[in-house]
């Protein structure tokens, strides 16, 4: 852990929020894998009365679907402490009376069962990797900008993520292109939306500052969860890159080798 | 010069309107003739300053009102025509840069009177370059369409946003990985493109998939260059709008937190680059085109003179969305050539 600066903060903790990809596992070929020492590490956090809840953009998968791949990986994960962007989603979708156009990955399709999406009045767009083609970006334009009232989600706005073969485009970068072509504003539903996090402290029953994030995006999860009054600690594995400790806004409460070591850190100090 | 009454009432009008203008504050006061300053105690009699003084003050509160007119119509006559002395503050004119598709041709159908005005104009002493921005076309084939036409021109003088950015590559000495459609990759032959250090995007839908984007997303987050040949938003296909290259420049800049270097209109370093083998500066140049943002207000913002056409892409009301205002604003091609050869070229 990076010393120096007060970490008087760490003996308030009550309850951690930890980021999915690039801190548990990192995704690719095979559904991916466990970082080292990451399965140990919920362990011991889920076995020292800290209150534990899990945070991730992952749409590529429904969430179910999702934690089985990470239990299959060794992690002792459960569906109903785990938050995404579609649940929240479909949750808006219905409370507005909203009919979707998706552009996500295959694999989400079955978490929007039941939502009607005849006659689309929005469209919504997921990490949806390779079927983010011409023709479908193209599609997702046209009805964009056939709406009266053109209204673009997009399940969190990501730059990139690590896989196994490297960095790759996350939802972010093609949220961004739409709203270029289309002159619009995106709602953002995940990290960092202050909504989004708020759901998840109001789940564990905690105030912000007695909270802290972990994860392995400077700005989505360690400035969004700031962005909340949590504190944020940012992790060397996943899509991290030295650049990130120079970054000109968002300054992380901590900088910590891998999730191994900030739980080490954190129960020391309990 | 006849001295005709007319010239001696426009003299009294200029001389009266020299003293009306006199400012209070940014002058007078300056030089020690304000309104407060040495006009001499109450009751002494007014020295020849004084008297000047009040002369002046008189002629501007008599003349303020009348003065408006004469005013109006001068502003007007210069907008209009360019006179003698503010054509003195500009070189002679040595280039004229001319836009392709809206201007000199509609589609297939060259603008009626255009290929006989392009010969009356290479008659004067200018150099001439045809510029456009296209993505897909290469120089070839646009020469080819012109010449079809009954055109008078060069191949080599036709210069578009893909040579703008050739011209990039090379002066960079970088190896690109292009992003553009295959109609257009002869204009980049002779380019080395293994081991790429740089990016360039055109209009390529082909191109613009998961895999191809990630490539050139890793090679700018490793130091590439971004090089965009223009940030359309989208465009008119026959099956509907369909995206331009814009949104995916917008969505890599944002991906590698970098700008990209855009090298078509409206950028001034398009038309500096139309320019730099000519040896002329944008002061000695005029540009002729029917987009009143990307053709007139880019060249201007340059440096050089506008003319708008009325033919192509021109709406009503076009020439009152640029800032300044077109130079010109007129019918057609043809006309715009008569303006130039009456009154840009200047005495030598």
């Amino acid at each position: 852990m990076a010393a120096g600066s007060s970490m008087e903060w760490l003996k308030s903790v009550k309850g951690v929020i930890l980021d999915m990809c690039g801190v548990l596992y990192d995704s690719g070929e095979g559904g991916g894998q466990a970082i080292h020492g990451s399965v140990e590490a919920v362990k011991r956090l889920m076995d020292s009365g800290l209150t534990v809840r899990f945070c991730t953009n992952e749409t590529q998968n429904t969430r179910e679907k999702f934690v089985q791949k990470l239990r299959v990986m060794g992690f002792d994960i459960s569906v109903s402490h785990v938050f995404s962007p579609a649940p929240a989603l479909i949750h808006i979708l219905r409370e507005r009376a909203l009919r979707p156009h998706l552009l996500v990955y295959d694999d989400l399709i079955p978490e929007f069962d039941g939502v009607d999406m005849s006659s689309p009045n929005c469209v919504v767009i997921g990490d949806a990797a390779d079927n983010f083609s011409y023709k479908n970006l193209n599609e997702a334009f046209r009805v964009l900008i056939g709406l009266e009232k053109p209204l673009l989600f997009s399940l969190g706005q990501g730059r990139y993520y690590k896989e196994t073969d490297g960095l790759k485009l996350d939802v972010g970068v093609f949220m961004k292109a739409l709203e270029y072509a289309c002159d619009v504003q995106a709602e953002v539903v995940g990290k960092p939306s202050a909504k989004f996090f708020q759901t998840v402290l109001n789940d564990m029953k905690l105030q912000p500052h007695e909270v802290v994030m972990i994860g392995d995006d400077l700005v989505n999860d360690v400035g969004g969860a700031q962005g909340c009054g949590m504190k944020g600690v940012q992790v060397r594995t996943g899509k991290y890159r030295p650049s990130d400790e120079q970054h000109p806004t968002v300054r992380a409460d901590a900088y910590v080798d891998n999730l191994a070591a900030a739980v080490d850190a954190l129960l020391t100090n309990q | 010069m006849a001295f005709t009454l007319y010239a001696l009432i426009q003299t009294a009008i200029l001389f009266t309107n020299a003293i009306a203008v006199l400012h209070e504050e940014r002058f007078l006061s300056k030089i020690g003739w304000g309104a407060e300053q040495s006009i001499g105690g109450f009751g002494d009699e007014p020295g020849i300053k004084a008297q000047l003084l009040n002369l002046i003050r008189s002629v501007r509160t008599v003349m303020r009102v009348p003065l408006i007119a004469p005013n109006v119509r001068l502003r007007q006559r210069r907008t209009l025509v360019g006179s003698k002395s503010m054509m003195a503050s500009r070189r002679a004119l040595k280039a004229v840069l001319i836009d392709l598709s809206g201007t000199l041709h509609i589609e297939d159908a060259a603008v009626p009177g255009a290929q006989e005005a392009l010969a009356r104009l290479r008659q004067a002493p200018v150099a001439v370059k045809f510029v456009t921005n296209t993505t897909k076309e290469c120089k070839r084939t646009l020469f080819e369409r012109l010449r079809r036409l009954n055109f008078d021109l060069q191949e080599q003088e036709i210069f578009t946003s893909l040579t703008a950015a050739r011209n990039l590559l090379e002066q960079r000495a970088v190896r690109p990985l292009l992003l553009v459609e295959d109609s257009a990759l002869e204009d980049f032959t002779g380019l080395e493109t293994s081991d790429p250090n740089a990016v360039v995007i055109g209009l390529a839908p082909d191109h613009f998939n998961y895999q191809a984007l990630n490539k050139a997303f890793r090679l700018i987050l490793d130091g590439a260059p971004l090089i965009a040949i223009h940030k359309a938003r989208y465009y008119k296909r026959k099956d509907g709008l369909a995206l331009g290259p814009g949104p995916f420049v917008t969505g890599l800049e944002y991906a590698t937190d970098t700008k990209a270097t855009v090298v078509g209109k409206p950028e001034k370093a398009f038309f500096l680059e139309a320019l730099r083998d000519l040896n002329c500066s944008p002061e000695e140049a005029v540009m002729i085109g029917d987009d009143a943002r990307d053709d007139v207000g880019g060249a201007q913002n340059a440096g050089m003179l506008g003319i708008l056409v009325k033919t192509g892409k021109y709406r009503p009301g076009d020439e009152g969305k640029i800032n300044p205002p077109p130079h010109l604003t007129c019918d057609s091609f043809p006309e715009a050539v008569n303006h130039i050869l009456e009154h840009l070229l200047g005495s030598k």
